[in-house]
């Protein structure tokens, strides 16, 4: 079987010390942080990605997978224990989670959330071994016409299902792609949208974009509105960190169910764990027999919405590394990674860089164990990370996230522009305009204009290749029709309130 | 009735959609006039004009079209903004970036905290200067010992 030597393989490379320790030290820094209040996995990634850079290529890589799986963990805390979510998915789990804790019942809601989460990575790993190596070879056959329209797709994806208004989204995607355009351009030689300043020849780093948006304009906006919130008592005995058997019993097929939808969503462009979380909540309350139950602290509004959750996020992993088009804007923040480290994201990665694929795949297992086992016993240890007060937290993130935006270059003046995308980002947070899509077209915005010029070049200057290759057409249409869906239902939706 | 008709352009114009509309739009036109110096090319070979000019062409669309759509829909919310934090977060950033290589690490991050904690009531001096100093050897361990990032400490 090609299949488990090449598992043996990945598991050769996870399992060096230092792959490991990676793995442990990412799944642990993402949970302290991600616990934090305010700050969600895609800040926590943005805030640690520069310690990564220091890396070789599959370390990091595993690092940053690790923080992410660490990262929903700790959101899942403070969502329950705080009814506070810091970000999309987990106000889902604060619908049933929060009131599991207020009944005192927080240790089963986290052990379960943590199990749930196993249950789903780990169906989702074997999804991404089966599923992204033929994905793969099938997109070898795609030219730079396919490549153009699969990432024009994979944006309209991302604009259409923001939440919010499509125009906004798309405005956002469009100032995305302006603002990856900053820099020499490689073909000609000439300073796009430099101003004159040597410093941004070299472009500007999606890392102090993703900063800006989404860790400093999120304590600007948390500072605002911060009233005290109120931790709820837990005890986290170890009595109370096994769950009983019934809750098991009930629980476990509300898991496979999540799993599922997050299956189904995950590898989707533009959904992402955001979108599956709130599906399988929504089909979980259809499905149960009392629906009256769920807002109440059942389990299942815990266990399935995490399954999803983690399923979706490992399942997108199989588009980001196999066609190099990111679901969302934590996925492009690893693909933008991974370019630093030199790595073109494609078809070729798993046939050129085996031990990146494999190796990330194994240590996704190793990272979900990681979390069962070490977390789980120190959950009493990561609840008391939330009752550090703000006024201790805010100025050390800042000092972290400065330091570490300065780490890249040694120059203060990234410390000058990320001050400005953090401005940047509160008023387009207060305007009503979705920062991810933004994200998703600075690190797509190079990509997408190179296949533009080699698809012109192939066809010789004829803009009708991106309609008459039949897959380039059919991925146009998939965003054509993403369009006129969004434009139908949401009339729908006006005409019916 | 005219100043009835004045307060409803106010109202419109403040609102959440026309006000990004019209950022879309300016900066759009922006973008649009820094290209006129790239060269277009041509489809076979497209310049380094080409892109930008189609991206800010239909950014700008996309303005035009939220503020038309604001305008006809009567949009009314207004963004709710309470410029303090903001103010002084960013404040703080400024600081920390002008003094970290004139002032040294101990200054700049006193500075970082103080601006960080002016923007959070109440204001306490011991505690922030306790911060600081707790915050100043940290760096020193993470980015100093382990990154070995170049960090000076007094001016």
């Amino acid at each position: 079987m090609e299949l488990f030597t090449n598992l043996a393989f990945g598991f050769g490379v996870a399992m060096t010390l230092s792959n490991l320790a990676y793995c442990l030290l990412g799944v642990t820094i993402g949970t302290l942080v991600g616990i934090l209040p305010g700050i969600g996995p895609l800040a926590t990634i943005a805030m640690l990605l520069p310690i990564t850079f220091g890396l070789d290529p599959v370390g990091s890589l595993i690092m940053l997978a690790g923080i992410y799986y660490g990262a929903q963990f700790g959101s899942s805390v403070t969502a329950m224990l705080l009814n506070m979510p810091s970000h999309a998915a987990a106000a889902v789990v604060c619908l049933d989670g929060y009131p599991m804790a207020k009944q005192g019942r927080a240790a089963e809601g986290l052990v379960m959330s943590a199990l749930a989460s196993f249950v789903g990575g780990s169906i989702a790993i074997v999804l991404v071994m089966t599923l992204a190596p033929p994905l793969a070879s099938f997109a070898l056959r795609f030219g730079p016409a396919e490549y153009a329209s699969m990432m024009i797709l994979g944006l309209v994806a991302a604009a259409v299902l923001s939440q919010g208004s499509l125009l906004k989204g798309l405005a956002m995607v469009l100032l995305g792609l302006a603002i990856g355009l900053v820099g020499i351009d490689v073909n000609s030689g000439v300073q796009r949208y430099t101003f004159g300043s040597w410093h941004l020849t070299d472009g500007i780093s999606f890392v102090i974009i993703a900063m800006g948006f989404f860790a400093i304009s999120e304590i600007m906006s948390n500072l605002e509105t911060r009233t005290g919130t109120q931790i709820v008592k837990a005890s986290f005995a170890w009595g109370d960190l096994i769950p009983s058997a019934a809750i098991l019993r009930r629980a476990f097929p509300s898991m496979l169910r999540g799993t599922a939808v997050g299956a189904i969503f995950g590898p989707l462009p533009g959904s992402g764990p955001t979108l599956a979380s709130f599906i399988s909540y929504s089909l979980e309350k259809r499905v149960a027999r009392d629906p009256s139950r769920f807002g109440k602290g059942a389990i299942e509004g815990v266990t399935a919405p995490e399954a999803s959750n983690n399923t979706a996020a490992v399942t997108g992993f199989i588009p980001t590394l196999t066609l190099g088009i990111p679901g969302d804007a934590i996925m492009a923040l690893l693909l933008g990674a991974l370019m630093i480290h030199g790595i073109t994201p494609g078809p070729r990665v798993i046939t050129d860089h085996p031990e990146l694929f494999w190796g990330l795949v194994a240590s996704m297992w190793i990272g979900n164990v990681i979390l069962l086992v070490l977390n789980i016993p120190l959950i009493g240890l990561w609840v008391r990370v939330l009752s550090i007060p703000y006024s201790v937290l805010c100025p050390t993130i800042l000092l972290l996230i400065c330091i570490g935006v300065f780490s890249t270059s040694n120059n203060p003046i990234d410390i000058v522009i990320l001050a400005a995308f953090g401005v940047i980002g509160y008023i387009f947070y207060k305007l009503d305009c979705p920062a991810a899509p933004l994200l998703l077209g600075v690190i797509l915005g190079p990509l997408i204009e190179e296949n533009l010029r080699r698809a012109l070049l192939i066809s010789l200057g004829d803009a009708t290749v991106f309609v008459t290759r039949p897959i380039s057409l059919v991925l146009l249409l998939c965003a054509f029709f993403l369009i006129i869906g969004f434009i139908i239902t949401s009339a729908r939706r006006k005409s019916a309130s | 009735m005219m100043n009835l008709a004045m307060a409803d352009y106010k109202k419109l114009i403040l609102s959440k959609d026309f006000l990004s509309g019209l950022i879309f739009t300016v900066i759009a036109a922006g973008l649009l006039w820094e290209a006129r110096g790239y060269a277009m090319g041509s489809m076979l070979r497209m310049g380094p004009g080409f892109f930008p000019v189609i991206i800010s062409s239909l950014l700008g669309l996309m303005g035009i079209a939220i503020l038309v759509k604001a305008t006809l829909e009567g949009a009314r919310e207004r963004p709710v903004f309470a410029p303090m934090p903001a103010l002084l977060i960013t404040l703080a950033l400024l600081a920390f970036a002008f003094s970290l290589q004139r002032l040294g690490l101990v200054i700049a991050t006193l500075l970082l905290v103080t601006l960080t904690r002016l923007a959070m009531r109440p204001f306490n001096l011991i505690g922030t200067l306790l911060l600081s100093g707790v915050l100043v050897l940290l760096s020193l361990v993470v980015f100093g010992y382990f990154l070995r990032l170049p960090l000076r400490l007094w001016p």
